[in-house]
């Protein structure tokens, strides 16, 4: 799976695509542009992750370039602007998502899968990982075929640590996905080890191997024992 | 007190005080004037009376309807010449006047006779009376006239006065113009528009300069946040990290979310007041407030927060993004600042929102309680921009928003016109 990272900051163009690359997608990167203009006619990806303000252009108009040629490429647009404006004129325009900077690694590892997801499994509204099945249309969750009956949040907290399988993802991650982040909303995270003790248990019971592991007291990771 | 009112009141007392002594002056005078001729007609009679005697070394024959009173009587010595006045009965008018009489002596033969003629002092009364009543209408004619001529030539002239004072009453610094004065034509009013105009134009560049800092500020300290928040997320997916470098990491990671977090509130603010959330719809308040309990379901759970609302359906015509960023500020306000197992309570009707929560100590400062970076303890974790942007969006809105402390709970309420 080929990602595009458009993005002008090489070091934050550097933590996306070694994020990524934990999840084994080929990211390629461009600067500016120029560089970026070319690699989308050459090439297609299936996310291009495209920053707004770059050198000598918009990425908007490169997001106007991509569907000019008619291209199906998912973008989600990163921007440090974060007007509305902006939302609005990019989703308008096609864009699939976006999320303003400054985000969380996992929050954009998720877009990004969500993404791919839409454009790759049209009509195949399943993502299977070990023993799991997980109904994107009906939110649900199977395990080796039998239902394991989930609340709201349980299930989109289990598709987000699938989304960032293999990696830490922070509480504070996962407030901000499940929440937003609109608000100061809590003086601490308590409320979400509740949520999290009670999605282990219930895949516990369902006979699950033990999925979800916190790691040093800040985060979640999901992987599956070998 | 009015200027016009000021200036009538100084105006008028000054008026009648000159009216008064002036109508005192002419009295002075003029009965002075009369007094004087009274005195030469009666040294006329003097004259004549003292060449009838040199002549006819006799007296004269008085006529009884002459104007002039004339007594004598002979006496030892000559009395020196005066003129007094003196009341006496007036056969004519059968009443008591006053009368200017005149004392001389004159000799006829051997004996000397003191004589004292007398002219009644017509007039004087009838003088006191006209002037009075002269001075008295001229005072009024003068006093209407001058209220009504300052009325309409002050209120003209001070009208462009007037003007600028109500335009410096709009002038808001957050709305960024300088209000345009109409030329006055007077040219002290010129140079008070002047001058205003010159401290509003600094004013507004100073607070666009100001604003502009922050905005920028926060923009350009939105992507090294990200790139530090996206290393200490590449960071912690390091295995075998120490425990104390698990520590460290985690602090860090902290700070940096909190230091987003406000940058993100300083970012929001701008934008607020710079106006770009401009669209407005009505917006069924019941609904946004239903969402938001579900949403904030967990927090006050996880804090053994009771929660009560009582809402009656009710629309608010705004911006429905801002709307829903101040309900999310004033409910995370309410759940940050009560303890564990206080209580919030909501309370919605047709133009009134009312959110109250268990105060953990006594009231807020009112007055500085929606100011920027307002914390009620140092150490808070909370960056103290939720109530202002509660307070900036409410003013864009055109919605008040009170605060009160009643009986240990603090008490929010919003209100719109319906």
């Amino acid at each position: 799976m080929k990602l595009l990272i458009i993005e002008d900051e090489k070091d934050l163009s550097d933590s996306i695509r070694q994020y990524l690359a934990l999840e084994q997608y080929t990211c390629e990167v461009a600067y500016e542009f120029e560089s970026a203009l070319d690699k989308i006619c050459l090439n297609e990806y299936a996310c291009i992750i495209l920053d707004i303000t770059l050198p000598n252009g918009s990425g908007l108009e490169i997001l106007k370039e991509l569907k000019r040629q008619g291209k199906e490429d998912g973008v989600l647009i990163v921007s440090a602007r974060n007007s509305p404006d902006d939302k609005i004129v990019g989703l308008n325009l096609g864009a699939d998502d976006y999320l303003s900077k400054p985000f969380h690694l996992p929050e954009l590892g998720a877009r990004v899968a969500a993404i791919i997801r839409r454009k790759s499994f049209s009509g195949q509204n399943q993502i299977v990982i070990d023993h799991l099945t997980l109904d994107i249309r009906d939110k649900t969750l199977k395990n080796n075929e039998e239902a394991v009956p989930l609340t709201r949040k349980e299930y989109e907290l289990l598709l987000y640590f699938v989304s960032n399988k293999n990696r830490v993802v922070t509480k504070e991650a996962i407030v901000t996905h499940l929440w937003g982040d609109d608000v100061d909303m809590a003086d601490n995270y308590d409320f979400i080890y509740s949520h999290i003790k009670n999605l282990r248990r219930k895949l516990a019971e369902a006979g699950c191997p033990e999925y979800i592991k916190a790691v040093y007291g800040m985060g979640y990771k999901f992987s599956i024992p070998s | 007190m009015k200027l016009f009112t000021k200036y009538n009141r100084i105006n008028l007392s000054v008026m009648a005080v000159v009216f008064v002594l002036s109508g005192i002056a002419y009295y002075l005078l003029i009965s002075n004037l009369f007094i004087h001729e009274l005195d030469e007609s009666l040294n006329d009679y003097k004259d004549k009376l003292h060449v009838f005697i040199k002549q006819h070394n006799e007296l004269p024959r008085f006529e009884f309807f002459e104007d002039i009173v004339v007594t004598y009587e002979p006496v030892n010595v000559a009395l020196k010449k005066k003129f007094v006045l003196v009341s006496r009965f007036n056969a004519e008018e059968q009443k008591e006047s006053t009368y200017r009489q005149l004392t001389f002596t004159e000799k006829i033969g051997d004996t000397y006779y003191a004589f004292n003629i007398a002219k009644p002092v017509e007039g004087t009364k009838t003088l006191t009376k006209t002037i009075a009543a002269t001075t008295l209408v001229l005072l009024l004619a003068i006093v209407s006239g001058s209220v009504v001529l300052n009325r309409i030539i002050l209120k003209k002239l001070w009208k462009p006065f007037y003007t600028t004072l109500e335009e410096l009453g709009h002038f808001k610094l957050s709305r960024g113009y300088v209000p345009v004065f109409a030329t006055a034509g007077i040219e002290e009013f010129s140079f008070l528009n002047r001058t205003l105009s010159g401290v509003m134009r600094e004013a507004n560049n100073d607070y666009r300069i100001l604003k502009e800092f922050t905005e920028n500020a926060a923009h350009e300290l939105q992507t090294p946040l990200a790139i530090i928040r996206s290393k200490l997320d590449l960071v912690i997916q390091e295995e075998g990290l120490t425990d104390s470098q698990g520590l460290a990491l985690k602090s860090a990671y902290t700070s940096i979310n909190r230091l987003a977090k406000l940058n993100q509130s300083l970012l929001l603010l701008t934008k607020i007041e710079n106006r770009q959330f401009a669209a407005v719809q009505a917006i069924d308040l019941e609904a946004a407030l239903k969402e938001k309990l579900v949403q904030f379901e967990d927090f006050w759970n996880a804090k053994g927060i009771t929660v009560t609302a009582d809402l009656t359906a009710t629309a608010l015509k705004a911006n429905t993004e801002l709307v829903d960023i101040l309900l999310n500020n004033m409910l995370a306000n309410a759940a940050l600042h009560t303890q564990q197992g206080g209580s919030v309570m909501i309370r919605l009707c047709p133009g009134m929102l009312r959110i109250s929560n268990t105060a953990v100590s006594g009231s807020l400062d009112n007055t500085r309680l929606f100011h920027r970076f307002y914390k009620k303890a140092a150490h808070s974790q909370s960056n103290g921009l939720g109530l202002s942007i509660i307070k900036q969006i409410c003013d864009v809105q055109g919605i008040g928003i009170t605060y009160r402390f009643e009986s240990g709970f603090h008490h929010f309420d919003l209100q719109w016109p319906v």
